[in-house]
């Protein structure tokens, strides 16, 4: 079902974990809440679970109001038929995979023949069948995952919240479950919210990405968009950007690297008290890739490379005291030296200039930061 | 994928206004929640900080607190010259000598045999071991009464046997080294533990980085070794001179016959004079809270700054020090502990009680001539007053122990679980007892339910409420050391899952947590059976305890029921104690 958020806020004591938070998740729909810890992305999830009580704001799931400050309506967490899968899982230990999947069902009343029927659909759903009577203590992790999947899905709940769902498995495990989660949620046409500070995993899960900075979104878009044109560099940081520079505004289409004489053509750009040029490793040309004439073609001397199999990195120094993160083939690292001069071109359109912050949040983080200093 | 995604629907309207002045909290949310942390602080208020406040009032006022009378207006200082009179005076000193050197007994007892046990190639570790743990439980005022019998000037049982063998009379335990002694040998258990477990949890990765650096493994034992242990050994000798000086029954046993006195002995004497003297009970009441609050403090001090982060996990290969020469002599040391603390208290114990006159003229002779038999025991067993009082303990330490682990589960609940405001509070109260002597807390607690126009006092009632108080630090460490093992997704797990917040308790905290509140309830129902001092100004004739009968009969001289009727409180703790440590040991092998 559709859940809309209005005008969140919540707070523990004198810091802000949410604020004013507004959102919107259409039925059917992944949204994942991205951002690094601390963000509020779990305390946004708690409040729509009913574990945190927020001091403002309205939380509506279809057509039933969950939360509504001014009104006095707080439904109790238990009443909210909202399924949820913990970060730890949460497993019950003292019961059998059977007794917690079964859960949800006695607590409404299920008749025992209908809970056993129903437990069995849902443990095969999440290929789980055959694990029943299984001790819940004695299962593996991506085991654990399935159960807390399974018990939260046999509810039939109107809404699934997801806290981090695959942080605890290991690499390959995390892999093959998230494409059978993406697959699931697809299938049951499920209204999902996931929260993760991964961003391959929020990439990889999401109908739309909500970007969280400071207890309040400060982008939301589809995944191409989020990946392709975040809104400022900070945001670029997260997302993997290796080269964030800062630059001086010359004109609408120039910048200048300070401490060089390198001036940069980019795209067309907004201007900001701080602007940075952002330019991912993987699109930066080096050595024999670049085109004889160009733009932005710059020499620069190779001080360190680093080799990863398939690829390589490259650190290049163009400026006293700029240096960029290139990422070329194993041929080159072969190849090239340290100490060498090569060219490299910035293209064009691989350069976004912006913002520092994204404008609201560039107050909260400057108060942040003050705390940070005076503490 | 054959579905196709569906289009991007609308989403994200993103408000990055600031809203306005944020509303408070508003109040429906939250008045139960208020309304239960407010009845948890009025119960642990009239529980632990009324006695105490009580306390404090009489120290500073011409009376002592009466049925619905309570005296606030005479404030006067005037009780403190008693603090200062010679009397009190020589208590103190006395008291700090007690402190000292028990401190000293205890940890030259307890960190030597840590020491061989943990960290030697000694044989018999493991008996060493057992032998390290045993007077833990065995009630120190029984270990008094005991060595009473063993070391009286006259007819202490040493003294006797000294005679038979033809020997001077040797030994007076009723003097001041008698009394540090006693103490001593009986609170060495919690040294040998905390020194235990610092020395058997080191990380060997120290020590053999000291070997590699080019130290003799004396050398690694003294720079490395030993000052690794310096927090447990500081830490151990300060519990040790609380405990010690706050220790009531030891004091009033071994040192009222010579007219010893220390401060916890001192209160007592004031209290039991005619007429009462309450006030300046009171007043010396809180300069002995003072000491201990201080000691407390500087504990706290040393502990905080020098907390090496040494564990390093069990199961590691901790080398074993060669003792050489000296391993037989180290285990026929812990033998001779073995038997001071244990062995010998218990065959006086036994020997008085089966004596068939209680007048013993030659130990010898007893034996030879078949002076012994039951007869005793059958009487002790026969009495109707150790069969009231048996009852009543058991009764009493029952009702408290199941109490006293609902509420501290409860109280830590609130305070380890929920946001109630306030809650805090609620933690540092229930510590409180910690602080305060036994023997003023039991001043306390006799004002407070005189004050309180309740009809409890004379009753078992106000016995359990005695223990409830006394005891609910251990019971709050216990249930919240269980509770914070426990995540809190299991049960915010039940929650979302459909149960109301009391159903998830139910159904999920309470069952993971049966272990550690059994293991709560068996330590505060063993605590609970060996209280003496708390209950001391509370009981009446109908409402005594096993203790209490123990140390009465003591007192006016009925040595030999005094003897028997401890022979079976022993047997009775040991089989709790037995019980405890089955349930503690399966605790870790479940969850």
């Amino acid at each position: 079902m559709k859940i809309s958020i209005e005008n969140l806020t919540l707070s523990y004591g004198d810091s802000v974990a949410v604020r004013d938070l507004s959102l919107e998740i259409e039925e059917g729909e992944a949204l994942v809440l991205l951002g690094q810890s601390g963000c509020g992305k779990t305390s946004t999830m708690r409040c729509i679970a009913g574990l945190e009580t927020p001091d403002h704001g309205t939380i509506t799931v279809g057509d039933d109001v969950l939360f509504d400050s001014k009104r006095g309506v707080n439904r109790a967490s238990h009443k909210r038929n909202i399924g949820m899968v913990f970060q730890s899982y949460a497993i019950w230990p003292h019961m059998t995979v059977f007794e917690n999947v079964a859960f949800p069902l006695q607590m409404k009343r299920v008749s025992r023949a209908d809970t056993v029927r129903r437990v069995a659909e849902t443990l095969e759903l999440v290929g789980l069948d055959g694990f029943a009577d299984r001790g819940a203590s004695m299962l593996s992790g991506g085991q654990m995952q399935r159960v807390a999947l399974a018990r939260s899905l046999v509810m039939q709940p109107s809404v699934m919240l997801l806290d981090e769902p695959l942080s605890n498995l290991d690499a390959r495990l995390r892999h093959r479950l998230r494409g059978d989660l993406r697959d699931l949620q697809h299938r049951l046409g499920l209204t999902s919210v996931y929260v993760t500070h991964d961003q391959e995993e929020a990439l990889a899960l999401a109908d739309h990405i909500a970007m969280m900075q400071f207890g309040r979104i400060v982008q939301i878009g589809r995944p191409d968009e989020i990946y392709g044109r975040p809104l400022s560099a900070s945001i670029a940081d997260f997302l993997g950007v290796a080269n964030i520079l800062p630059v001086e505004a010359i004109d609408a289409s120039t910048v200048l690297l300070p401490g060089t004489d390198v001036r940069l053509k980019v795209a067309p750009y907004r201007t900001a008290d701080q602007l940075r040029a952002c330019v991912r490793a993987e699109d930066i040309l080096l050595g024999d890739e670049v085109p004889a004439e160009g733009a932005n073609v710059v020499v620069g001397e190779i001080v360190a490379r680093e080799f990863l199999g398939a690829t390589a990195t490259f650190r290049v120094r163009i400026g006293e005291r700029t240096e960029l993160s290139i990422m070329g083939t194993k041929l080159q690292a072969m190849r090239a030296r340290e100490g060498d001069r090569v060219r490299v071109q910035l293209p064009v359109e691989a350069v976004q200039v912006l913002p520092l912050e994204v404008p609201a949040a560039e107050k909260d983080a400057a108060v942040t930061r003050d705390a940070e200093v005076a503490a | 994928m054959t579905v196709a995604p569906p289009a991007p629907p609308e989403t994200g309207v993103v408000q990055t206004r600031r809203g306005g002045r944020r509303a408070p909290a508003p109040a429906h949310f939250r008045p139960r929640k208020i309304a239960g942390v407010a009845a948890l602080y009025g119960i642990l208020g009239i529980l632990i900080l009324m006695p105490v406040a009580l306390v404090v009032i009489s120290a500073f006022t011409g009376t002592t607190p009466r049925p619905g009378n309570i005296d606030l207006g005479s404030l006067t200082l005037d009780n403190f010259a008693t603090v200062f009179s010679p009397g009190a005076m020589r208590a103190a000193g006395n008291s700090l000598l007690v402190g000292i050197g028990a401190s000293v007994v205890a940890l030259l007892c307890g960190g030597f045999l840590a020491f061989v046990t943990a960290r030697s190639n000694a044989p018999a570790r493991r008996f060493l071991y057992f032998v390290g743990l045993v007077p833990m439980f065995l009630p120190s005022f029984v270990g008094a009464l005991a060595w009473g019998l063993l070391g009286g000037p006259n007819a202490g049982l040493l003294n006797i046997l000294a005679r038979d063998l033809g020997l001077e009379p040797f030994f007076n335990i009723y003097t001041l080294p008698g009394l540090i002694g006693v103490l001593g040998i009986y609170y060495a258990p919690y040294a040998f533990l905390l020194i235990h477990s610092s020395f058997s949890l080191m990380n060997p990765d120290l020590e053999e980085a000291a070997r590699v650096h080019g130290s003799t493994p004396g050398q690694v034992l003294r720079r490395v070794t030993f000052p690794l242990a310096t927090p447990a050994i500081l830490g151990s000798a300060i519990l040790i001179f609380v405990l010690t000086v706050e220790n009531f029954p030891v004091a009033q046993m071994i040192g009222s016959a010579s007219g010893l006195d220390t401060l916890p002995t001192y209160i007592f004497r004031l209290m039991n004079s005619a007429p009462s003297r309450g006030n300046e009970a009171a007043a010396v009441a809180i300069a002995l809270v003072v000491v201990v609050l201080v000691v407390t403090a500087i504990q706290r001090r040393i502990v905080s700054k020098r907390t090496f982060t040494t564990v390093a996990g069990k199961g590691l290969k901790l080398s074993k020090v060669d003792l050489g020469w000296f391993r037989i002599p180290a285990v026929v040391l812990g033998v001779f502990y073995f038997v001071i603390t244990t062995v010998l208290p218990l065959l006086a114990l036994v020997f008085v009680a089966m004596h068939d006159s209680p007048y013993i003229a030659s130990v010898t002779k007893s034996i030879q001539e078949g002076m012994l038999n039951f007869d005793a025991f059958a009487d002790v067993l026969a009495s109707s007053t150790v069969h009231k009082s048996a009852m009543n303990s058991v009764i009493v330490s029952v009702t408290a122990a199941l109490l006293g682990t609902l509420l501290a589960f409860i109280v830590s609940y609130v305070v380890n679980r929920t946001k109630t405001p306030g809650r805090g509070g609620l933690g540092y109260i229930s510590m409180i007892p910690l602080a305060v002597p036994a023997i003023v807390l039991g001043l306390g607690l006799l004002w407070t339910w005189l004050l309180i126009p309740v009809p409890v006092y004379g009753t078992l009632i106000v016995m359990v409420i005695a223990f409830l108080a006394a005891q609910m630090p251990q019971g709050y460490q216990g249930a919240s050391s269980g509770i914070l093992q426990i995540h809190a997704d299991l049960e915010d797990s039940a929650v979302m899952h459909g149960a109301s917040r009391a159903r998830a308790i139910w159904r999920v905290t309470a069952p993971l947590l049966r272990i550690p509140l059994t293991s709560t309830f068996l330590l505060l129902l063993m605590l609970s059976m060996r209280e003496l001092t708390v209950p001391l100004f509370l009981f009446t004739t109908d409402t005594r305890l096993l203790s209490i009968v123990i140390f009465d009969d003591f007192e006016n001289g009925i040595l030999q029921s005094s003897a028997a009727t401890s022979v079976l409180y022993c047997v009775l703790i040991f089989l709790l104690a037995y019980l405890a440590r089955r349930f503690g040991a399966s605790s870790t092998k479940a969850v």
